[in-house]
C-alpha cells in the first residue's frame, strides 16, 4: 500500500490524453546495439558483483547535478510565489531510468539499464517498464582496466571511461523515454528525474531541445524535479536559505544561475527554481521549461501539488518510477544468472582483497 | 539442486521452481571424486532466503491495487526474477552413505564436494524390497508402487497411529490381510466391529480371506475348568480389581471344587456364599463372580477351546475378536482371557508366533499389560500392533521399544510430541513430515523400510471395512 501524507478527496475526472498502456516497443538499434556488446561473452568468465541484504533500490549511475552559487549572489532579493493547490485533474506523466553493474567480465563491465514511465489515470497508476537491457562496456585496452585507487572509489567503482559511457548509455535509455512521454501526453504535465541542462557530449542539448519542442507541439509542460537538492550558496546547502515558509510556493533563482555559469557550452533549458510543493515537503529543484511563462509553470506545479504530490512534497508519479526502475538484488542476481545461462559465461567471484587483508576493517564501497 | 549449508545431520538444499522436491523425497549427492554418495531426504521446504526478496515482493504488492503495468522485457528476465523468488530451501536429514555397488551404509562421516557433486532424486524402494521374498505392497510413493517385506513386521511390536479419519484402520486391515496371506495367524481385538466383513468385497463377493468373527455369546464362551486357575484368578485380580485377601480365599475354594471334579462358574458362587469367611471377602467374591455370570461369557456346555483358536488361526486365518456394543468391564474380562488363553497356546508351542491388531488398546487394557506385551509376550511368539488415534494412551516405553511405526496425520502440537519419542526415528523428522500429510498418506518408520522413513500413499482395499465415519449429512 502507498504511503499517504495527503489525501485527495475529489475524484479525478476521466483522463482522455494518455493511453491505458504505453506500447511503444525498445528501438531496434537500442536492443542490436546491447545483443552486439553482449555476443563477445561467449565462452569467457564473470566475476558477479557481490550482493547482500542491505542493498536495496541499486542504481549504479545515478549521479545529481552540482550548481554552486556564490554566496553574495543570495541577496540579490529573489521572488517568492505561492503555489495554489488546484484540484482539476490533468494528465501527469513521469519517467525515470537506472543503471547498474552486474559484474567484471576478463575484458570489461556488464551494466544492466532500465527505464520506466509513470502516469497517472483517474483510479490509478499506471506503468510501463522497459528492459533491463544488458551492455558490455569493455575497457579502452581490451585488458583488464588499471585506475588508480581513489579514482575508482570516486567514480563508485567505475573508471572515468567506463563511466562516461555508462552514462551516454543510461542518458540514451532515458531520453528515448522522455520522448516517448513527451509526444504521448497532451494537454498535460510531463516530469522528468534531474534538471533541463543539457550540452555535454553524453547529453546533447539538441535532444533535449526536441523533448520540449514535443512537449509544447501537445500543449504539454516539462517540469524535471532534482531528487537530492545539489544546489549549494557558498559551499552550504541551499535549503538552509529558503525552507523557512512552510506553504508550498517557487523561488526562481535562474537569473542567479546564469550569472555564475556561461551560457556555453552548458546550456539551462528551463527556468531553474527550488519549489516546496507541500507544506511537510522538503525543498527540490526543479527546472521548468523556459517557454512557459510564470503563470503557466505556477498552474503546472499547482496541478502536480493538488492532484499528485504525497509523499514529502514530492510527486508521485516520478516516486514510482523511480523506485520501479532501481534493480533490486533479487533483480541482479537474476541478470547474472541470465548472463550464465543464455550467454555460456561462467560466474566466477575473484577474492576480495580488501576483505581478505582487513576483514571488518576494510572500508567498504560506501566510503569515498 | 545444489548443497548450500550442511549442520550436524543437517543438510540444506537450494532448489530452482523447475526441479521437484517434496516432503519426505530421497536424493543422492554424488560426489564422483569419491566414488560414492550421500542418501538425503528432504523433510521440510521453505523460501530461499534471497537477499532483497523483500523489497521485490513489496513492490509486487504495490503493483497489486493501484498501479497497473506492463513489462516489456525482451530478455525476459523477470522470468528469473521469479524463479529466484520461488527457489526453495530443502531442509535434509542425511541417512546415509550410498557406495557404488549400490549398498547402503550408515556412515555419514564425510562430506560431498558442494562444487562438484550431483544431486539427483533416488529411489529408496528399490533398497526397502532388497532381496526380500514376501512383498506386501502399501501403496505408492510418486507413482511408484511401494511394497515391504512382511518379514519387518516379524517379531516385532508395531504402532499404527495417527488423528480421526486420518486412514490408520485402512491400514491395519491391509497389513492384517497381506500378513494372513503370507501365512500368519492373526488375530483382531476389535472394538467397533468395523473387522467383521473383512472377507468380503465393496460389492459383496467372497474373498479368499479366512476370517473367523466370534463375540460374547456369539461363539466366544469360555468354561471355568478349562481356563484354568491362573487365567480366572488373574480376571478377577486385574479386570475385576478383586484384593490380594479375597483372591487367596478364591484360590482355597478352586482348589476344593477341582478336587472334587465339579469346576463351574455356578458352583464356584455357591461354594462361595456357603464358605466360612469373613462377610466383606464373600461380598467382595459373590459380586465378581456374578459380573463374570452376567457377562454370558462362560458356557460350560460349549466353550472355546485352544485347540479352536488354534484351528481358526493356524495358516494364515484372521480371528476378529468383536468387541463392539460390550461393556468397558466385559471388554476387559474378555481381553484378559483371550490373552491368556494365547499365552497358553504360544507357551505350549502348538503355535510358532501369533499377530496381534489390537484397535485403541487403552480402552480394554491394563496398564501391567504394556510391559507385558512388549517383554514376556514377545518373547512367546505374540506380536503386536497398537492401532490408536490418541498417541498419548501409549506408553512411552512402547514407543521407544517399537519396531515399526506407522504415522498418520497429526496436527496437534501435544500428540506430535507424544509420537516424537519414537526411538526410530529423530523428532525432527516426525514433526515436520507428519503435519499436513494428506488423508491416508503415511510416515513409515522402523524394520519395514530398514531405518529409511519413507512416505507412502496408502493401497486402496476393495473390502467392506465399515471403519468410516458414518456422517449424517451425507
Amino acid at each position: 500500500m502507498l504511503h499517504r501524507t495527503q489525501e485527495l478527496t475529489e475524484p479525478l475526472a476521466q483522463l482522455k490524453s494518455i493511453p491505458e498502456e504505453l506500447q511503444h516497443p525498445i528501438p531496434e538499434a537500442l536492443l542490436q546495439l546491447s545483443t552486439k556488446s553482449m555476443q563477445s561473452l561467449r565462452g569467457s568468465t564473470l566475476n558477479p558483483r557481490t550482493v547482500s541484504l542491505v542493498d536495496m533500490g541499486l542504481d549504479d549511475g545515478d549521479s545529481d547535478e552540482q550548481l554552486e552559487i556564490g554566496a553574495s549572489s543570495i541577496g540579490m532579493g529573489l521572488k517568492r510565489s505561492p503555489i495554489n493547490l488546484l484540484r482539476e485533474s490533468v494528465p501527469i506523466a513521469a519517467c525515470d531510468a537506472s543503471s547498474v553493474k552486474i559484474g567484471e567480465t576478463d575484458t570489461g563491465m556488464i551494466f544492466a539499464i532500465r527505464a520506466v514511465a509513470v502516469w497517472r489515470q483517474p483510479d490509478k497508476i499506471a506503468f510501463t517498464r522497459w528492459g533491463p537491457l544488458l551492455f558490455h562496456i569493455p575497457n579502452s585496452d581490451g585488458r583488464q582496466e588499471k585506475y588508480r585507487d581513489d579514482e575508482s572509489r570516486l567514480f563508485g567503482g567505475l573508471s572515468v571511461k567506463t563511466l562516461r559511457v555508462l552514462t551516454k548509455l543510461r542518458n540514451h535509455v532515458e531520453r528515448w523515454v522522455q520522448e516517448e512521454l513527451a509526444v504521448t501526453v497532451k494537454d498535460g504535465i510531463v516530469l522528468l528525474d534531474g534538471s533541463l541542462t543539457a550540452g555535454t557530449p553524453d547529453n546533447p542539448s539538441s535532444r533535449v531541445q526536441r523533448i520540449l519542442s514535443a512537449a509544447r507541439n501537445n500543449n504539454s509542460i516539462v517540469i524535471a524535479l532534482s531528487k537530492s537538492t545539489q544546489l549549494t550558496v557558498g559551499g552550504k546547502n541551499i535549503l538552509g536559505f529558503f525552507d523557512a515558509e512552510k506553504i508550498p510556493h517557487i523561488i526562481d533563482i535562474t537569473s542567479v544561475v546564469e550569472n555564475e555559469y556561461p551560457a556555453y557550452p552548458i546550456r539551462f533549458l528551463g527556468r531553474v527554481c527550488v519549489s516546496k510543493l507541500s507544506p511537510d515537503g522538503f525543498l527540490f529543484r526543479t527546472d521548468i521549461d523556459r517557454d512557459a511563462d510564470e503563470q503557466q509553470s505556477l498552474v503546472a506545479l499547482g496541478r502536480i501539488a493538488g492532484t499528485d504530490v504525497i509523499f514529502h512534497g514530492y510527486p508521485e508519479t516520478l516516486r514510482i518510477a523511480h523506485i520501479f526502475s532501481t534493480f533490486t538484488a533479487n533483480e541482479i542476481l537474476a541478470v547474472q544468472r541470465f548472463v550464465a545461462s543464455n550467454h555460456h559465461v561462467t560466474l566466477q567471484s575473484r577474492p576480495n582483497l580488501r576483505r581478505s587483508l582487513f576483514g571488518p576493517f576494510g572500508t567498504s564501497r560506501y566510503v569515498a | 539442486m545444489r548443497i548450500y549449508r550442511k549442520e550436524a545431520d543437517e543438510v540444506q538444499l537450494i532448489a530452482f521452481p523447475d526441479e521437484h522436491v517434496h516432503k519426505g523425497d530421497y536424493f543422492l549427492i554424488e560426489d564422483p571424486a569419491q566414488s560414492r554418495g550421500l542418501l538425503v531426504q528432504a523433510i521440510d521446504l521453505q523460501y530461499a532466503n534471497v537477499p532483497g526478496v523483500l523489497e521485490d515482493i513489496l513492490r509486487d504488492v504495490m503493483t497489486d491495487g493501484e498501479l497497473s503495468g506492463e513489462d516489456v522485457d525482451p530478455l525476459n528476465i523477470s522470468s528469473q526474477v521469479d524463479a529466484l523468488k520461488d527457489t526453495r530451501l530443502a531442509v535434509c536429514k542425511i541417512r546415509g552413505t550410498i557406495a557404488q555397488d549400490g549398498s547402503l551404509s550408515p556412515s555419514t562421516s564425510w562430506l560431498p564436494s558442494r562444487t562438484s557433486s550431483k544431486i539427483r532424486p533416488y529411489a529408496v524402494n528399490k533398497l526397502i524390497m532388497n532381496g526380500g521374498k514376501m512383498p506386501v505392497k502399501l501403496g505408492h510413493n510418486d507413482g511408484e508402487p511401494v511394497s515391504v517385506d512382511a518379514s519387518g513386521l516379524d517379531g516385532g511390536l508395531n504402532i499404527i497411529t495417527g488423528r480421526k479419519g486420518s486412514g490408520k484402520s485402512h491400514l491395519a486391515k491391509l497389513l492384517l490381510l497381506s500378513m494372513a496371506g503370507w501365512g500368519a495367524p492373526c488375530i483382531v481385538l476389535d472394538v467397533n466391529g468395523e473387522y467383521i466383513n473383512l472377507h468380503k468385497s465393496r460389492d459383496g463377493r467372497q474373498s479368499s480371506a479366512r476370517l473367523t468373527v466370534l463375540a460374547p455369546r456369539s461363539g466366544l464362551n469360555f468354561s471355568m475348568a478349562k481356563l484354568g486357575l491362573r487365567t480366572v484368578a488373574g480376571v478377577l485380580s486385574h479386570a475385576l480389581d478383586l484384593p490380594a485377601t479375597s483372591s487367596k480365599v478364591f484360590t482355597t475354594i478352586w482348589k476344593d471344587l477341582e478336587s472334587r471334579g465339579d469346576l463351574t462358574l455356578p458352583t464356584v458362587i455357591q461354594t462361595v456364599q456357603s464358605w466360612s469367611c469373613h462377610d466383606s471377602v464373600r461380598e467382595a467374591l459373590t459380586s465378581r463372580l456374578q459380573v463374570l455370570m452376567e457377562s454370558g461369557l462362560f458356557d460350560e456346555a460349549n466353550p472355546l477351546t485352544e485347540e479352536r483358536i488354534l484351528h481358526t488361526i493356524e495358516g494364515g486365518g484372521v480371528l476378529v475378536v468383536n468387541l463392539k456394543n460390550q461393556s468397558q468391564i466385559v471388554r476387559r474380562i474378555l481381553v484378559e482371557i483371550f490373552l491368556g488363553e494365547l499365552t497358553k497356546i504360544l507357551s505350549s508351542n502348538w503355535l510358532k508366533a501369533a499377530f496381534l491388531f489390537a484397535e485403541e488398546a487403552h480402552l480394554y487394557l491394563r496398564d501391567t499389560y504394556w510391559d507385558d506385551i512388549v517383554t514376556r509376550m514377545r518373547h512367546i511368539g505374540l506380536f503386536t500392533t497398537f492401532i490408536t488415534n490418541q498417541p498419548d494412551t501409549v506408553q512411552e516405553a512402547i514407543y521407544r521399544q517399537a519396531d515399526n511405526v506407522f504415522i498418520f496425520n497429526f496436527t496437534n502440537e501435544h500428540d506430535i510430541d507424544a509420537i516424537g519419542k519414537v526411538a526410530k526415528a529423530d523428532s525432527d523428522t516426525i514433526r515436520y513430515l507428519v503435519r499436513g500429510i494428506p488423508t491416508r498418506r503415511c510416515l513409515l518408520l522402523g524394520n519395514v523400510v530398514k531405518d529409511l522413513p519413507m512416505m507412502v500413499d496408502v493401497e486402496q482395499l476393495d473390502v467392506r471395512t465399515m471403519g468410516e465415519t458414518r456422517l449424517f449429512f451425507s
